[in-house]
């Protein structure tokens, strides 16, 4: 499946400042990044799903334009890959959204869903958060 | 060992340092100032103090202050120092785990990831052991 644009908000409880980094590629606000490899400063919609999470696009940007990222240790609403139970570690699915199927599980689901797409509320854990 | 409730009460404030502003979430059950809580599998953003050591692993701070079932809790979460209770006097350094009890201990569990390391050395309190901890 592909992307869906979201409309709503993305974050929902802060815990940090949103961190100015530019995109590598199109990024759609809300999808899960991940730091692009060998490009400084830049974050990319990793194509798999065996890097570990940098954080939550604020908004939508293309190529080489700024993008403000929600990091770690923030709350975000934030698109899941399928059916999911609030509590179970997730991590980047390769599109955008969380998956439990990732490979680092660097968040956790905060709420369950029950359709892919479903937007819901996940908190940006980091790798200490993993399983 | 249980949690007990007399070794915070002198500490007016559980956080320490806070690198991080404290989360809300929704209580399961009775949570006392200071405990440790984890998020509860299945409820929508729900905390608690469960026996289920699987999950405790999911263990995602303090509470900062006493609530009752389902009243809104504020949570010190990763990324802040706290004071917090432990099982015993734990060297500085050491990853500890969350317990059922809502203390911390230096023994893991069924898996569980580590929910800090001790900040300062945990000194004997009435039946528990007050240091600060950095929450992970």
């Amino acid at each position: 499946m592909t992307w869906t644009t979201m409309t709503d908000p993305i974050p929902v409880q802060l815990g940090v400042k949103m961190y100015d980094m530019y995109a590598s590629g199109t990024i759609y606000k809300g999808q899960a990044v991940a730091i692009s490899p060998n490009l400084s400063d830049y974050v990319w919609v990793p194509d798999i799903s065996s890097q570990h999470l940098f954080g939550v696009a604020g908004y939508n940007a293309t190529q080489g334009e700024k993008l403000g990222v929600w990091g770690l240790y923030n709350i975000v609403n934030a698109e899941i890959s399928g059916a999911t139970s609030a509590g179970t570690f997730v991590g980047t699915d390769g599109e955008g959204k969380f998956s439990p199927y990732a490979k680092y599980k660097d968040a956790v689901l905060l709420e369950t869903t029950t359709t892919a797409g479903e937007v819901a509320r996940v908190f940006l854990w980091g790798p200490s958060g993993a399983t | 060992m249980a949690w007990d409730t007399t070794d915070l009460t002198n500490y007016n404030d559980i956080i320490v340092q806070d690198g991080v502003f404290a989360y809300n979430f929704e209580a399961s059950g009775t949570i006392y100032k200071g405990q440790a809580v984890a998020l509860i599998p299945g409820e929508d953003n729900t905390v608690g103090v469960t026996t289920s050591v699987a999950a405790m692993m999911r263990c995602i701070g303090l509470a900062t202050y006493n609530v009752t079932d389902a009243v809104q809790v504020g949570i010190a979460g990763p990324g802040n120092i706290c004071y917090a209770c432990f099982d015993s006097a734990i060297a500085v350094g050491t990853a500890v785990y969350a317990t059922t009890a809502g203390v911390f201990t230096s023994t893991q569990g069924n898996a569980q990831r580590p929910a800090g390391y001790v900040v300062s050395l945990p000194a004997i309190g009435t039946t528990a052991y007050v240091g600060k901890i950095l929450l992970l």
